[in-house]
């Protein structure tokens, strides 16, 4: 049999570079599939980010009176300027939407469970930083869009607790100069958050290096072997980051970046502000009439029990089930957790500094959130009817009417949203019907809430155990 | 000569590395200043390229991967090629 061509090549670059002893760890068979590389795209796009980063710093200049010259001079006249320019744009895009589809398929095989509960934290943190990129980036232009934008996130930092919010603001914002401002984004943009974002990817990789990949759902772990990481490894990595940064780059040359006008108070006062896409969602809440004023404390409070929950994931959902279809309850609020981003995405960019009426956003979101838990519960009932075994299992009576949060956590993590949304239920039913707002009334709505809650859980429960019951 | 998958394998690397070696060749030499967009794509077209001789190298030691994925692969390079060649018709 003849030997490979590049075999002796390989093993004298193998040996020279001391690669033999690589720090790290095989990767198992079942891993090479690009599901498994999404986290590791994004740090390719991060590398992206920096590479074409640190290009544009030469001729970039952080300063209110240059900052859009220059970027107009980068794009304008310097050879591939534009190019750089659009690429780190699109680059940003990517990796945000990668470290999105990081978290969702993390989420649905269970990547978070024991023992990689803290990869999970760390993870939400360095997605915390990435739109922390995204933000502080977005103002460096200084264009009439991206200044606008970027005021009505630091307005929101006024909502902050009194004891921590004029420090932050300060911090982030400066004193209330556009010149502090600019060169406070700026430093977040190009030392804070690399140094952030590198400090958590050694400790996320550390503890990858420990525990390794998450294994399939499907139980294709036994029959997986090895692979070292030099060659194959590496040259699957350099496969994916190549198609990857490619379509990039194509993107880039179809539809080059056109800059917006100039930043001026006058220019300002004519724009109707709105975030980029990836904020979109979370500015068409703020945009619901019963958020407005002071209820803007609510909205906030709402979106961070929703990030909290998702990072405190592991400690929430304990079970041993990985697989998405023996977890229906989990697989469910994931799908709407998706189709509510999407809709509210679309939905403020339709709406532009529109104030959503409470019967629309209750009626949309509301609407959205029955219909996809309908379909979900919907599917899982046909996969448990298509068991036999299910079909023939006889359910203990006891056990279906049991509440189905039974742990203790979750029924509180339950109970924190119920007791909201009775809240902002009751005010949307008594702005509709004219009917006084008082305790009475909250209280019958979150009996209503509650037994619509109750009878949908007790439906996913019975199915949970229909499945657990059946073979995987 | 046989042409068994060990033989159509290493012609299919060649080709796609003649094809590497070409568009490389043609941005060594390209008007940065009048084909900027050209080169944007081409580079784009190229790494697709270089990962798609990369896959050709690496299947036969991985089990799940299929061809369908080459020809996947050769497509897109494909459109993006046409894509250069039509921004460069502009």
């Amino acid at each position: 049999m003849s030997e490979n061509p590049g075999r002796k090549f390989v093993e004298w670059f193998k040996s020279r570079f001391g690669l033999e002893t690589s720090v790290l760890r095989p990767v198992p068979e079942y891993s090479m599939n690009p599901l498994y590389w999404l986290g590791a795209l994004t740090v390719i796009a991060f590398g992206l980010q920096v590479l074409t980063g640190l290009l544009m710093m030469i001729y970039y200049v952080p300063t209110t009176d240059q900052a859009y010259s220059s970027t107009l001079l980068i794009i304008k006249y310097v050879p591939l300027g534009w190019l750089l320019e659009t690429v780190h744009l699109y680059g940003a895009y990517a990796m945000i939407l990668l470290a999105f589809l990081h978290l969702f398929r993390g989420y649905f095989v269970s990547a978070q469970k024991r023992p990689r509960e803290m990869m999970w934290v760390i993870g939400m943190l360095m997605g915390l930083t990435v739109m922390g990129f995204g933000l502080t980036g977005y103002l460096l232009p200084w264009t009439v869009v991206s200044k606008s934008a970027t005021d009505v996130s630091i307005g929101m930092l006024s909502f902050l607790p009194a004891q921590i919010g004029p420090i932050v603001t300060f911090l982030v914002a400066g004193d209330g100069s556009s010149a502090g401002e600019l060169t406070r984004f700026f430093d977040l943009h190009i030392v804070v958050l690399p140094a952030a974002l590198l400090s958590l990817l050694a400790l996320k990789m550390y503890m990858f290096e420990a525990h390794g990949a998450a294994e399939p759902v499907n139980g294709a772990k036994k029959e997986s072997k090895d692979i070292p990481w030099f060659p194959t490894v590496y040259l699957y990595f350099a496969m994916l980051g190549a198609v990857f940064v490619g379509v990039i780059f194509v993107a880039a040359a179809m539809f080059p970046i056109t800059l917006p006008a100039e930043f001026t108070p006058q220019a300002a006062s004519n724009y109707i502000a709105q975030p980029e896409w990836y904020l979109l969602w979370m500015y068409q809440v703020l945009k619901f009439s019963f958020f407005e004023g002071s209820g803007i404390y609510m909205a906030l409070g709402a979106v961070t029990i929703v990030a909290l929950g998702l990072a405190l994931l592991p400690f929430i959902d304990r079970g041993s089930q990985r697989n998405p279809f023996s977890r229906p309850l989990y697989t469910t609020i994931g799908l709407i957790l998706i189709a509510e981003l999407l809709v509210l995405t679309v939905w403020g960019y339709l709406t532009p500094g529109q104030i959503i009426p409470d019967s629309q956003a209750i009626l949309v979101n509301g609407g959205v959130a029955i219909a996809v838990a309908a379909v979900s519960l919907f599917m899982f009932r046909m996969r448990g009817k298509n068991s036999k075994k299910a079909m023939t299992t006889k359910k203990s009576p006891l056990r279906a009417m049991a509440l189905p949060f039974t742990n203790r956590s979750v029924t509180a993590v339950f109970m924190i949203p119920l007791i909201s949304g009775s809240v902002c239920f009751a005010n949307v039913v008594g702005s509709l019907t004219s009917v006084p707002i008082n305790i009475f009334f909250v209280a019958v709505n979150f009996a209503v809430l509650l037994g619509s809650f109750y009878a949908m859980a007790r439906m996913m429960r019975n199915l949970t155990l229909a499945q657990n019951r059946s073979p995987s | 000569m046989k042409l068994d998958e060990e033989m159509l394998r290493y012609t299919v690397a060649m080709l796609l590395a003649t094809a590497a070696a070409s568009i490389a060749g043609y941005l060594w030499v390209v008007d940065l200043v009048s084909l900027q967009r050209v080169f944007g794509a081409m580079l784009g077209s190229e790494l697709v390229i270089f990962s798609m001789a990369v896959y050709v190298y690496l299947k036969p030691s991985i089990s799940s991967t299929s061809n369908t994925w080459l020809l996947v692969g050769c497509v897109i390079a494909a459109v993006f090629l046409l894509i250069s060649v039509q921004l460069g018709s502009y």
